[in-house]
């Protein structure tokens, strides 16, 4: 566990992420309690797909991937599981500070009848399942195509697509970023756990894939294979 | 205790063939494979270490078939050092060892004890706590070779181990790898002549995917036996005209003169003196003039 906490979160992601999560506090304006949940979510999401990503593809720096391939499949298997719970939670311990990073910049009332620690459970159980399923989906899409840029760009597509007008056309309890409720002065948003449970399906499902796609050989899907780690001299 | 392959071909998509029918058997021992960029070295030792599925033929790793459903027992007898292995920065030396040990199934006593006798067999010892990103090229290399070994695997393979390092961790490593194979097969793949000459008896050559030689050094240097000459060129454009026909394997500058070391079939009809040759020699002799002659 300690050698896996150092690998997942070198100093450089541990400084992007904070620094994304300032940047969504300074941009995202809330008046009420109940906004932060649609400020914060989307946007997370969005930083597991691309913190992410290099869950398993991190081994192809330098050919470690020739050495960490070798290893016994089980191994492998859990240091990837371990890997994602790791990042997973750094997420997530990121979105519980930084939700109250909103409530100090911004001061927001709370107008509804719904007390705030309920709030903000919601918005934590809401963020901790769509940045699973970004994140899983994420370095599944890296690991099969075995490039890391296509993972985070498909990652993202998807992102932007859930996230506009376009998602309506999905049935609602497909929709990843859905909110329930009213935005009026007195309501509340909560989210539709739903599509929450959905996804957290589809990304453990694409968990245990990634049981098969560990034993793909490295190299075998792009385009000229292990020529790219041929000699370099 | 042996690696015998059978007529392997591994073909890449449009018919480009990287190994084409290759046919060896190593013994224990070291064993050096060269060739020149692009020959097939680094694609045989990846299929070896199961990264690579060959298109055809077959290949037997002490006694054990090179198939899918045995790799793993494959890589337990393989252990592997990439040209190029990138360390975990953030890690110290002693952490990588480490976390090898784990990934790859060791108890924790058993990895202990063999990282501390490896970390002191490669002068590692005092820098087991420096951060990877903090070591030399070579000492990277020294600790690739570590983690290679400590499974206690009985074949090591290691890819161009002494590219890029100045001449003292060259010999350094070359070393190494002599009292590796004391009880092991160690295959190690070069284009420096000069690593073979130092650490093995038996090599083979390899050249566009074709085995052009498979033997001991001593018989490769024999083979060169009257076809390394000496001559001297009193300028430049004369040398230039002479290159273009003849295989040149060194070019000194004197005073007067330009002396030229140069491999051919047979002695040439100008003024020139036969020369004893030395594993350079014989290897250009073998790559370029014996299929000519």
């Amino acid at each position: 566990m300690r050698y896996e906490l150092k690998i997942t979160l070198p100093i450089y992601k541990i400084v992007y992420s904070i620094a994304f999560m300032v940047i969504i506090v300074l941009v995202s304006p809330i008046n009420s309690f109940s906004g932060i949940i649609t400020a914060v979510e989307p946007n997370v999401a969005l930083l597991a797909g691309v913190f992410m990503a290099d869950n398993y593809y991190k081994e192809y720096v330098g050919e470690r991937v020739a050495v960490f391939y070798r290893y016994p499949i089980r191994k492998k298997y859990i240091s990837m599981l371990v890997r994602t719970l790791l990042s997973w939670l750094y997420l997530l311990i990121l979105v519980a500070v930084f939700y109250w990073g909103f409530v100090w910049w911004y001061r927001p009332s709370n107008f509804s009848q719904i007390p705030i620690w309920k709030m903000y459970a919601d918005t934590l159980a809401a963020c901790a399942a769509s940045m699973f399923f970004a994140g899983v989906f994420s370095f599944t899409i890296t690991n099969v195509i075995q490039k890391i840029g296509i993972g985070i760009g498909v990652t993202f597509f998807l992102w932007l697509f859930l996230t506009s007008t376009m998602a309506n056309v999905l049935p609602q309890p497909v929709q990843m970023f859905r909110i329930i409720g009213s935005t009026s002065q007195l309501g509340v948003l909560e989210p539709d756990y739903r599509s929450r449970v959905f996804y957290i399906l589809i990304g453990a499902v694409l968990l245990v894939l990634n049981w098969l796609i560990l034993q793909m050989q490295p190299g075998s899907n792009t385009k000229k294979g292990w020529m790219r780690y041929g000699n370099k001299h | 205790m042996g690696i015998n392959i059978e007529n392997l071909v591994m073909e890449y998509k449009k018919g480009v063939k990287s190994l084409d029918h290759i046919n060896l058997n190593i013994d224990q021992g070291i064993y050096g494979l060269l060739g020149e960029n692009g020959a097939g070295k680094s694609t045989l030792m990846k299929i070896l270490v199961t990264l690579l599925t060959p298109t055809e033929g077959t290949v037997e790793i002490n006694g054990i078939r090179l198939e899918r459903k045995n790799y793993e027992l494959i890589k337990k007898e393989i252990g592997y050092l990439p040209q190029e292995l990138g360390l975990y920065p953030n890690l110290t030396v002693r952490e990588s060892l480490e976390y090898v040990g784990v990934m790859s199934g060791l108890k924790k006593k058993e990895y202990e004890e063999r990282i501390d006798y490896y970390l002191d067999k490669t002068g590692l010892i005092t820098q087991q706590r420096k951060k990877n990103r903090q070591l030399s090229g070579g000492m990277k290399r020294r600790v690739g070779l570590v983690q290679a070994l400590l499974h206690n695997p009985r074949i090591l393979i290691v890819d161009e181990p002494t590219t890029g390092l100045d001449p003292e961790e060259r010999i350094r490593i070359r070393n190494l790898l002599v009292d590796f194979a004391a009880d092991r097969i160690v295959l190690f793949s070069t284009h420096v002549t000069e690593d073979l000459a130092a650490t093995c008896d038996k090599l083979c050559i390899l050249r566009k995917g074709k085995l052009t030689y498979d033997g001991s050094v001593t018989e490769l240097v024999s083979n060169a036996e009257n076809h390394v000459f000496r001559c001297s060129f009193q300028n430049e454009r004369d040398f230039q005209e002479f290159q273009r026909n003849y295989k040149v394997t060194s070019k000194i500058y004197k005073a007067n003169e330009i002396e030229v070391r140069f491999v051919n079939g047979r002695k040439p009809e100008f003024l020139c003196e036969l020369c004893t040759p030395n594993l350079e020699d014989a290897y250009i002799y073998n790559m370029y003039v014996k299929e000519n002659d």
